[in-house]
């Protein structure tokens, strides 16, 4: 389509200058939390190629985020693999699983795919609950972090590991940037706002919004794995629902239909998260520092006025905010 | 040419057709529950001709359109696009096989732009969507073709304007037009003057009347002088049945058609109902 989107490129830019500028001036904390934002801005821009592109609203996407955490860790601590050729298998580990399922949850629109998906992303989580080869329900730890060594780098050096995941993190929006700009995009443009008609002209539409589910699997799945390598431990609960919820939520909160929201969102959850459940922020604000265990229902409180007040999300004000100076 | 038996009214046809029809739809039966809404339903379309559906409302017509465009499956009869039985194959499939149509009630991207709805319906036409590694706005063709075909619509002005805040005429004009955009074989037209004022109603006849010559066209369409201005051959369908089938002049003379539709009846003929 031609751009339509004036905030996209800038907005991406001042992102990645505060990302940046975050990396340099950050302590050890920083780093860990740089990290964590990176791979789940990884995860949220996979969501948003489904939610804001084609309309799919997934709430089972932890299931591939869970597969290529835990094909990660089964592959390095049980077969010894090297990381990164288990990056790359975990990888397309998840993108099989989202090939297979998807073939079953594309048939569905609407609450109906809510549903499938939710169903699958359960069944994940039931099975690596279960599974002992797996480590059920204690999960497995030790997992190790990609080897830097080639040139002369340690991952496990908070520094290097977050830079690491932050220029893969950029890698990944340049290439769903490509695939939103392409005819291809263009199309998945098409079935979000009128299905019906683009398979009438003859598009291959089953076919196109398979490509994008797998597409948006391989991603989350690649995010899984840099999380397992992250916090060198996986459990089933990186498959259980509620990290579907939370990552549509990043989604959400940056904005659909914008890729660089999706990396505002998730930054901005993961902040407020660890600032609301850090009781010395209340002890500032002179407020009993017990209130720092109650930070979900504070992050429940921060969801529902963005929803009032914002449903574009961070990309979608910034937008009218852009028009609103323009004209 | 009074016959009500549609096996006779074949019969009646020459016996070959100077060229193999593009569409053939033969003995369509089809039913809701004991509503019987398609009932040995046959006509042939060759190349360059423009074939009139004609009845009132609840006779079939947009569900033979729809049997056509695949949307249903009969449940008996074949419909066979250039001699290739099509009867099963799914609407996308139809359509890239050169079957085009466009609907009663606009269905067009809504929230994009007149010129997006046309990129879109050039991807398909170019059969490029799955080009994911390339920037659409290096397929210049695509895009060039689209501002093109705005042109010729005289939708230059309404380029980047998004398609609901258009008047309905206009959308009425986009939708024939991306119907056009697949270069069909066969073009299945829906009421294509429905609601629209009468210059856009003879700037969408003209648009239909300079179509590619080989163009197979149905036209199911309320407006009877439009109709007969454009069809070569006419069908009239009532309850399902094929009452009548022959030269667009045969039928114009009819006493049914003339008592029904053209007015020479106490009964006046019902205005289109402009649908919202």
């Amino acid at each position: 389509m031609p751009d339509r989107d004036p905030v996209e490129r800038p907005f991406a830019l001042v992102v990645a200058l505060v990302a940046l500028a975050a990396w340099v001036g950050g302590d050890f904390f920083m780093h860990e939390v740089l990290s964590e934002i990176a791979i789940l801005s990884i995860f949220a821009m996979s969501l948003s190629l489904l939610v804001g592109q084609v309309g799919m609203v997934s709430m089972g996407h932890a299931a591939f985020f869970a597969t290529g955490a835990y094909a990660t860790a089964a592959l390095t601590i049980h077969l010894q693999w090297q990381v990164l050729p288990a990056l790359l298998a975990a990888t397309l580990i998840a993108a099989l699983l989202a090939a297979l399922t998807g073939l079953f949850a594309i048939r569905t629109r609407g609450i109906f795919f809510i549903m499938i998906t939710l169903a699958i992303g359960q069944m994940v989580h039931a099975y690596l609950f279960k599974a002992r080869a797996f480590g059920a329900d204690d999960g497995m730890g030790g997992i190790p972090r990609m080897d830097l060594a080639w040139i002369g780098l340690d991952s496990n050096e908070p520094e290097v590991f977050s830079a690491s995941v932050l220029i893969i993190a950029a890698i990944v929006w340049f290439l769903l940037r490509i695939l939103v700009r392409s005819p291809y995009g263009a199309m998945l443009l098409a079935i979000h706002h009128n299905e019906h008609r683009l398979r009438a002209l003859g598009g291959f539409v089953a076919h196109f919004k398979l490509l994008a589910f797998v597409i948006a699997g391989t991603i989350a799945g690649l995010a899984g794995s840099l999380t397992a390598q992250h916090t060198a431990f996986v459990s089933p609960d990186l498959g259980f629902w509620t990290v579907s919820g939370e990552v549509l939520i990043m989604v959400i909160v940056g904005g659909m239909g914008s890729l660089t929201g999706a990396i505002a969102g998730a930054a901005v959850l993961t902040l407020l998260r660890h600032t609301l459940s850090d009781s010395s922020f209340w002890q500032n604000l002179g407020l009993d520092s017990g209130l720092a265990s109650y930070w979900q229902f504070m992050m429940g409180v921060f969801f529902i006025v963005m929803v009032v007040f914002a449903t574009d999300g961070i990309h979608g004000r910034l937008r009218r905010l852009w028009q609103s100076i323009k004209g | 040419m009074s016959a009500v038996d549609p096996v006779d009214a074949q019969a009646m046809r020459p016996p070959a057709l100077e060229r193999a029809p593009r569409l053939r739809v033969e003995s369509i039966h089809h039913a809701f529950g004991s509503l019987v809404v398609s009932d040995d339903v046959s006509l042939d379309i060759a190349p360059g001709e423009c074939h009139g559906l004609i009845g009132p409302n609840g006779a079939g017509k947009s569900t033979l359109f729809d049997i056509i465009a695949g949307e249903i499956i009969p449940l008996g009869g074949g419909v066979h696009l250039d001699g290739k039985e099509i009867t099963g194959e799914p609407p996308d499939r139809r359509a890239r096989l050169g079957l085009a149509r466009s609907f009663q009630h606009n269905d067009l991207f809504a929230e994009l732009t007149v010129r997006e709805n046309l990129i879109v319906g050039g991807i398909v036409a170019h059969g490029i969507g799955h080009v994911a590694w390339r920037a659409l706005a290096r397929e210049r063709s695509v895009c060039e073709k689209a501002e093109m075909l705005a042109m010729r619509l005289g939708l230059e002005d309404v380029l980047d304007t998004e398609v609901h805040t258009l008047s309905y005429g206009t959308r009425r004009q986009l939708e024939i037009a991306l119907a056009l955009e697949m270069e069909p074989k066969v073009l299945l037209l829906d009421e294509p003057t429905a609601g629209m004022s009468p210059e856009e109603t003879v700037h969408i006849q003209e648009r239909i009347a300079d179509s590619p010559p080989d163009l197979a066209l149905l036209i199911v369409e309320h407006d009877m002088d439009v109709l007969f201005g454009l069809a070569d051959r006419v069908t009239v369908l009532d309850y399902g049945r094929v009452l009548l089938q022959g030269d667009a002049e045969e039928v114009r003379a009819s006493d049914i058609v003339r008592q029904r539709y053209l007015g020479t009846d106490p009964v006046p003929t019902t205005p289109v109902s402009i649908p919202s």
